[in-house]
């Protein structure tokens, strides 16, 4: 084992010590000054989690108190199934209209001419109109995807924060749907492409009217 | 040539009301041999079983829309020069030009009258 080296005697010795003394206070500062950094950053971190962590609960609360599992399970499910309704109502409604005018339609010959001329373009103008309830239905389908839409994003969220009044967090089976759809969902191989042209009907002033689409047709030739 | 007014249409849509609605203004016109399917499968599984002089089909429906159905239609060497009539209420300039490039004869849009159905079967088939 190698000798330690030889300490100085007298004067040398003091100063030599003296150095020694300065630099262990210059490095024991150093690191208290590093040390007192590394602590207000652990604080200040501390902080940031601790309200983070406050912002959470505060969230989970905010979704208890407006039962967003209730929304998923039960609110939603009802809208859709009386949109469901209306449209099964309008249905029903419109085949008896349609069925009293092909009754009407069927007396037609039987009139006198001025008077069956009269009746049958009523009875046209009774059918163009009964087409009515193809596309409110069509309207009713696409309000019910945008409410499932919303169903699968409240679901989302409650699985990323956790919901503390869900059936689940209690240690319940989770809330399932009772009533079957009419409202299907569309098919998932269905193409993007394709999929981007199912729009339904539009709103008044959007999409475009049938002299529009002649003139598009006719470009076409 | 003299279109034949007894020869069979095919109406295909998934709302029973519409179809209804469409037979009863064909009727009214003059053409009373019409089949009816609810969807576009249905509908080609029919035009496989036999001929059709026309076909008039709904774009949103399930399994198969009607842009499918017409594009299988156009595939099919024995089908592809069946006249074929989209009555729809997609009403996008896309959607127009995505028929047409399948092979549309003609586009009809939701709601429409009793005149305009005559006018696209004028166009398409000849004159009645």
């Amino acid at each position: 084992m190698a000798s330690a080296p030889e300490m100085p005697k007298g004067r040398g010795r003091r100063s030599a010590a003296r150095g020694e003394g300065g630099f262990a206070r210059a490095l024991a500062a150093a690191l208290a000054s590093e040390r007192a950094v590394a602590d207000e950053r652990v604080d200040r971190l501390r902080r940031e989690i601790r309200a983070v962590s406050r912002a959470i609960v505060q969230v989970r609360h905010e979704l208890s108190s407006i039962g967003a599992d209730e929304i998923r399970a039960h609110h939603i499910p009802s809208a859709t199934d009386e949109l469901d309704a209306v449209v099964v109502a309008t249905e029903e409604a419109t085949a008896t209209i349609l069925e009293a005018v092909e009754a009407v339609e069927a007396l037609a010959p039987e009139m006198p001419p001025a008077v069956r001329s009269g009746v049958e373009q009523a009875v046209t103008r009774v059918y163009e109109a009964c087409s009515f309830q193809d596309i409110t239905g069509q309207r009713v389908r696409k309000v019910v995807g945008t409410l499932k839409t919303i169903e699968g994003k409240v679901e989302a969220l409650l699985g990323l924060i956790g919901d503390p009044a869900s059936p689940e967090a209690q240690g319940k089976p989770k809330t399932k749907r009772d009533k079957p759809r009419i409202s299907g969902q569309k098919s998932s191989e269905e193409s993007i492409s394709e999929g981007a042209l199912l729009n339904g009907p539009q709103l008044p002033g959007s999409g475009i009217k049938q002299e529009e689409i002649d003139k598009i047709l006719a470009s076409f030739d | 040539m003299a279109v034949d007014l007894n020869m069979p249409v095919l109406i295909v849509d998934d709302y029973k009301t519409m179809l209804r609605i469409i037979r009863n203004l064909l009727r009214q016109i003059g053409f009373n041999n019409v089949e009816e399917a609810t969807d576009g499968a249905m509908a080609l599984q029919k035009m496989r079983r036999q001929p059709f002089g026309l076909v008039i089909s709904d774009w949103n429906m399930e399994p198969m829309t009607g842009l499918q159905l017409l594009k299988e239609v156009r595939a099919d060497a024995k089908l592809k020069d069946v006249p074929f009539i989209m009555v729809t209420a997609e009403s996008k300039t896309e959607n127009v030009i995505a028929a047409k490039q399948a092979g549309v004869n003609n586009y009809i849009v939701k709601p429409f009258n009793a005149q305009t159905l005559k006018g696209k079967l004028v166009t398409v088939l000849g004159n009645f």
